[in-house]
């Protein structure tokens, strides 16, 4: 049975993107426990701490320093512990070649860039929502 | 051939379309959500005069590939919800993908430059029109709305309402118990 709150992870080094996909996800469901790292090292450290309770999905932007978001899936997709963890990869690239290519890495969804909040929450709630069809079904 | 309708959301788009065609004397072999199947191609006159007659209802003919591609993507998205119990019963991105032969980053580049929006709004957006209809037209309550259009709770429904419209469930249902209240925006 899936449990009521979920726990997201945001991957970001812009501090505002972060805060904007926080209130995005929060305006969506306010019940689902936000969480944040600002680039893809600080994602791993955290997501491989054992005492911490794992993410139920990732938002991970592809453009960061120290471990860009390319490295860090390919870190989580070859984690027995994280790997099962569905990933939404973003970034300001439209790039078809990328995203099938971070598909093909085990990316749950791509997404550009919205250009505004209120773009992020309609893709958000869609994706949250794909997410909820995808662990139901396993269930 | 088939000639493609910007626009066509509902039944009354498709019922102009026939009135349209018959009144011009064109001959149609069937008539679907952003799409005409004919006989024979159009003479440029008749072109002109059907592109005329159908912008009388806000409609459009349209001859560029993007705009026809997105045309589809967004009857796809409609024809989810012209049918109980099939909406969402795969993630959206796959739908699309399965619909056509492109990958999902493609169609909605190409949906979001023609549109000025994305695929997800669109879909969003619709489903609350939905929402609307089946208050109105089939008089179900909140709780079965959620139930047939797959939200995850009457919350939710009502959240995500209350975001596209401005108004909670409640309010628009009395708002409409006015008859001159126009509620629907057939874009």
């Amino acid at each position: 049975m899936m449990k009521d709150n979920l726990r997201l992870l945001i991957v970001d080094d812009d501090p505002d993107d972060r805060e904007l996909f926080m209130e995005a996800v929060r305006e969506v469901d306010e019940s689902i426990e936000c969480f944040t790292a600002k680039n893809g090292l600080q994602a791993l450290e955290t997501l491989r701490d054992q005492s911490q309770q794992l993410p139920d999905l990732i938002f991970l932007d592809i453009s960061m320093p120290l471990l860009n978001g390319r490295k860090c899936l390919t870190e989580i997709k070859a984690d027995r512990r994280l790997q099962q963890i569905p990933v939404v990869v973003y970034t300001t690239s439209k790039d078809v070649e990328e995203a099938r290519e971070l598909k093909k890495m085990g990316a749950f969804h791509f997404m550009s860039k919205p250009r505004d909040a209120d773009e992020i929450y309609y893709i958000v709630a869609v994706v949250l929502e794909e997410f909820r069809l995808a662990a139901g079904a396993k269930e | 051939m088939l000639i493609y309708i910007k626009n066509m959301v509902c039944l009354r788009c498709k019922m102009a379309v026939q009135s349209v065609l018959e009144g011009l004397r064109i001959e149609y072999t069937s008539i679907e959500l952003g799409r005409v199947n004919l006989p024979t191609a159009l003479l440029p006159e008749q072109q002109d005069k059907l592109a005329e007659g159908l912008q009388h209802y806000q409609l459009e003919l349209m001859e560029n590939k993007k705009q026809i591609l997105t045309e589809q993507i967004k009857v796809t998205i409609m024809e989810l919800f012209a049918t109980p119990g099939q909406e969402m019963l795969l993630k959206l991105s796959e739908h699309l993908c399965n619909q056509f032969p492109y990958d999902y980053t493609y169609l909605s580049n190409i949906f979001s430059e023609t549109e000025g929006t994305t695929i997800e709004r669109f879909y969003i957006t619709y489903r609350i029109e939905r929402v609307k209809e089946l208050m109105l037209y089939e008089s179900l309550t909140i709780k079965e709305i959620s139930y047939r259009l797959n939200f995850s709770s009457v919350a939710h429904l009502s959240h995500q309402f209350k975001k596209v419209t401005g108004q909670t469930p409640a309010t628009f249902r009395k708002l409409c118990a006015n008859e001159d209240f126009v509620w629907r925006t057939c874009e």
